[in-house]
């Protein structure tokens, strides 16, 4: 009976939230995580907006613009429902000990201009997905463990003007067309799997060998 | 003589058949649960563990109840049971009245011959990982009386058959993705005490049918998507005590006939789009505890008449079109906990007697049009702990209006017309996280006790007529994340003491009289992502400990005294984004070195007293850099600069040492080659 009773007063607070997608998909993220210093304390699901938490900047029509988490002893996931931030332009999740991968959700983000995610415990890919996020000038996810290659799809974007994938378990050719034309090795050094700069011009065998 | 005999033999022999016939037929169940639970993921299951052969179902199994010796009941509910129901054992289990296997990992369909249970009473299917539609032989299921399959994945629509479950109380089916429309039929269960069909995807009108439920005692149809009017026959369920019908598409007026749910204790008709007017009549609910009409349309006047609803705790009325004063009834509510009025167009005061019962925890009516003082029983409301009164026209005098509140966690009094000063009250809301009085006509200065206020993460007095120094006590609010209290008269310079605000995120003080130097200890401040010291009276040399903000995005220093070299270790921050620097004193060049910030994007450097290049940086390409000494560049509105003969000896002095270098190996490898030519020669 108490179950029953939890249960409603679940239902309760999920009426007070509301359909608010923005407040929603932040709190997921509190969920996900291991809070030790309390952040996320003012991280309230049943106010209207999350524009009163603290580290959620939002512009004046109440959409979130920036998310600053980071260096804050976070561990756990990154969640895919942060992807529904349509108007977050900075996601900084830094110097934390988020594990998991980087969800290819994040590539819905079309407003962003800083992906932050270095300094972390993230394993798997770099999604291509991220090629989407048109408005990009940072990425940096330097000081994790991601592995598999640095997805061409990202020279796409016209906008980025820092990369830095270093100190990685990257393999694989570095991209070196479009954007990427204007990097250095500096920005993928410490992956001791990365072959190198691609060389244009030369017959490439794919050989599947990034593995 | 011999008949006794003969009759107790054969006494013995038919009990004997008896206990023979029942305990085989418990075995035959016991052996069909024993198969189900073969097909489970895990087989360690510990709960399950006494479900054996040698042991007796009815007596030994844990969740087993036998009655007569047949399985009876079956509860085994957050037993970590991972598996299918595709296995289970529907026919040879026809004596079960009872299923439990709510909260566990049950996933797949629901099958139909699940119809097999005739004499089913009770069926919780709850939380598991079930996704199939509904069959609709669950309507043979004619004995059931209480169904839960809420919090599964089940789609599809709810089959109109559940409308011969005659004798079902309890139907719940809540947080599933069934679509579709609500069956008529269900107006036919007038036996039904509960019904949650909440967190679907339920489309279509709310069917006038369900006023047939006569008994029902609460309805959850929230969160779907249900359309057209609320019924008024609604009206007509006077043992309702719980109606639940937010975040749907509903339009059309609150009937009035809703007033005659006598017994109701909670409405909630949030998230909708309701319009017209709340009806008055919604005053004779004289049990209702929580009303939530927030987010529709609704127009016209708050009715006093909700000043009868005694037993109110919460009221929510945010996001309407609603006009006029707050009723002064609403002081009379003494068990009022949270009161949510905001974004409206009320009007008129706060009624007096608010907060008179010390319960008002919550009291929220930003952006309305009030005016007036706060009245007085706000000053000793001891008991809140979340308060907005910001983007309305409040008057008198801050100090007089507010008092001291131990267990307020945030207050934003911004955008009004309060007066006077902030006193030390402040200082003593122990708990308060967040305060926010920016844009009123506050003088004074500000309270050094604010500084008792350990717990502070944001703190805007902006845009005020506060004067006097920042108190060295603010560097005592060692959490804070936000402080803001650019445009005001504050004078003096920035505290040593503030280099222990190092979780600052955003730090605004523009706009005010500060003086002496930009403090070097910002450069602790590793997370902030805003600067804004501009007009203000800062002078002597840009600190180079601004390179270690290495997170800033924007850093605006316009509009000072500054002077000397721009340090070129501004070019260690390397997300900057916007740069001001105008407006100084600021000499020589611009460092070349901030050629590598790639990412900015606006640069203002106008005024100043820089000369020589321009770094070759589209941003600062395209930088307001007029009213400076001496700039040139290959840039409109700047001349060219001629080849300065420093400059281009340093780069071609490189090219020559480097030409120099290539020379001297080649020849030493030359040399290399010529010996062993001549050795082999030799």
């Amino acid at each position: 009976m108490a179950i029953c009773f939890l249960f409603h007063i679940f239902l309760l607070l999920l009426t007070l939230a509301n359909a608010n997608v923005e407040g929603d998909a932040l709190y997921a993220l509190r969920r996900a995580v291991n809070d030790p210093d309390n952040v996320l304390q003012s991280w309230d699901p049943t106010l209207v907006d999350p524009c009163t938490w603290f580290h959620v900047t939002c512009d004046s029509e109440n959409r979130v613009t920036r998310l600053d988490l980071g260096n804050a002893k976070l561990s756990g996931n990154i969640v895919p429902e942060l992807g529904k931030l349509e108007r977050l332009q900075y996601l900084e999740l830094y110097m934390n000990n988020l594990v998991g991968s980087i969800p290819p959700e994040i590539g819905g983000l079309k407003s962003l201009v800083s992906l932050d995610f270095y300094h972390n415990n993230l394993s798997g890919t770099i999604p291509p997905s991220l090629s989407k996020l048109s408005n990009l000038r940072f990425l940096r996810l330097n000081g994790n463990r991601l592995t598999g290659r640095v997805p061409r799809e990202l020279t796409k974007l016209a906008n980025l003007k820092i990369i830095d994938v270093s100190n990685n378990d990257l393999c694989g050719y570095i991209p070196t067309s479009g954007s990427f034309s204007k990097f250095t090795e500096e920005s993928f050094k410490n992956n001791p799997r990365l072959e190198g700069p691609e060389l244009m011009g030369f017959v490439r065998y794919d050989t599947g060998g990034c593995n | 003589m011999m008949i006794v005999p003969r009759i107790f033999s054969f006494l013995q022999f038919f009990t004997l058949l008896y206990l023979f016939i029942v305990t085989f037929a418990s075995t035959e169940e016991a052996t069909a649960l024993l198969k189900w639970k073969a097909t489970f993921l895990k087989q360690n299951n510990s709960l399950l563990a006494s479900w054996t052969l040698s042991t007796n179902a009815c007596r030994d199994w844990y969740g087993v109840k036998c009655l007569n010796g047949r399985v009876n009941m079956l509860s085994i509910t957050n037993a970590n049971v991972n598996g299918t129901l595709y296995d289970f054992p529907f026919s040879s289990l026809s004596f079960l009245e009872y299923v439990n296997l709510s909260m566990n990992q049950v996933s797949g369909t629901i099958p139909p011959e699940i119809s097999k249970l005739t004499n089913l009473v009770y069926l919780d299917l709850s939380v598991n990982n079930l996704s199939s539609s509904i069959p609709k032989t669950i309507g043979d299921l004619t004995e059931l009386k209480i169904l839960y399959v809420y919090s599964n994945q089940l789609f599809g629509p709810i089959p109109s058959e559940l409308g011969n479950l005659k004798n079902l109380t309890d139907l719940r089916l809540s947080h599933n993705q069934l679509t579709g429309s609500i069956p008529i039929t269900l107006g036919d269960l007038t036996e039904l005490k509960i019904l949650y069909l909440s967190s679907n995807q339920l489309s279509g009108p709310i069917p006038s049918e369900l006023g047939n439920l006569k008994n029902l005692n609460e309805l959850s149809l929230c969160r779907n998507h249900l359309t057209s009017s609320i019924p008024i026959i609604l009206g007509e369920l006077t043992e309702l005590k719980i109606l639940y019908l937010s975040s749907n598409q509903l339009s059309g007026p609150i009937p009035s006939e809703l007033g005659n749910l006598k017994n109701l204790t909670e409405l909630s008709l949030s998230r909708n789009q309701l319009t017209s007017s709340i009806p008055i009549t919604l005053g004779d609910l004289t049990e209702l505890k929580i009303l939530y009409l927030s987010s529709n349309q609704l127009s016209g006047p708050i009715p006093s008449e909700l000043g009868n609803l005694k037993n109110l705790t919460v009221v929510s009325l945010s996001r309407n079109h609603l006009t006029s004063s707050i009723p002064i009834t609403l002081g009379d509510l003494t068990e009022l906990k949270s009161l949510f009025l905001s974004s409206n167009q009320l009007a008129g005061h706060l009624p007096d007697q608010l907060c008179q019962g010390g319960k008002l925890e919550h009291l929220i009516v930003a952006n309305n049009k009030l005016t007036g003082p706060i009245p007085s029983s706000l000053r000793k409301c001891s008991s809140f702990k979340r308060v907005r009164f910001d983007n309305n026209s409040f008057t008198g005098n801050l100090s007089e209006a507010f008092g001291i509140y131990p267990q307020l966690y945030f207050i934003n009094l911004s955008d009004n017309d309060f007066h006077g000063e902030l006193n030390s009250n402040w200082g003593k809301c122990k708990n308060l996280t967040n305060l926010q009085v920016a844009r009123n006509n506050i003088s004074g200065s500000i309270p050094p006790e604010i500084g008792n206020v350990k717990g502070l993460l944001g703190l805007d007095l902006s845009s005020n007529h506060l004067i006097g120094h920042i108190p060295k006590e603010i560097g005592d609010l060692t959490s804070l994340v936000k402080l803001f209290v650019q445009n005001n008269n504050i004078s003096g310079n920035i505290p040593g003491e503030l280099r222990s605000l190092t979780k600052l995120e955003s730090l605004d003080l523009s706009g005010n009289r500060l003086n002496g130097s930009i403090p070097i200890f910002l450069g602790d401040y590793v997370h902030l992502f805003q600067l804004n010291l501009s007009n203000n009276k800062f002078g002597q040399k840009i600190p180079m400990e601004i390179g270690r903000i290495t997170q800033l995005n924007v850093l605006d220093l316009s509009h000072n005294h500054l002077v000397g070299d721009i340090p070129p270790q501004l070019a260690n921050l390397k997300v900057l984004v916007s740069l001001n620097l105008s407006h100084n004193g600021l000499s020589g060049r611009i460092p070349e070195e901030l050629e590598s910030l790639t990412g900015l994007q606006d640069v203002v450097l106008s005024y100043n007293e820089l000369e020589g290049p321009i770094p070759y940086n589209k941003a600062f390409i395209n930088a307001s850099l007029e009213g400076n000494k001496g700039l040139c560049g290959n840039v409109t509105g700047l001349q060219p600069c001629e080849r300065p003969s420093s400059v281009v000896t340093k780069h071609s002095m490189a090219k020559e040492r480097k030409l120099i270098l290539i020379i001297v190996l080649h020849i030493g490898s030359t040399s290399t080659l010529c010996f062993h030519w001549c050795s082999i020669y030799v």
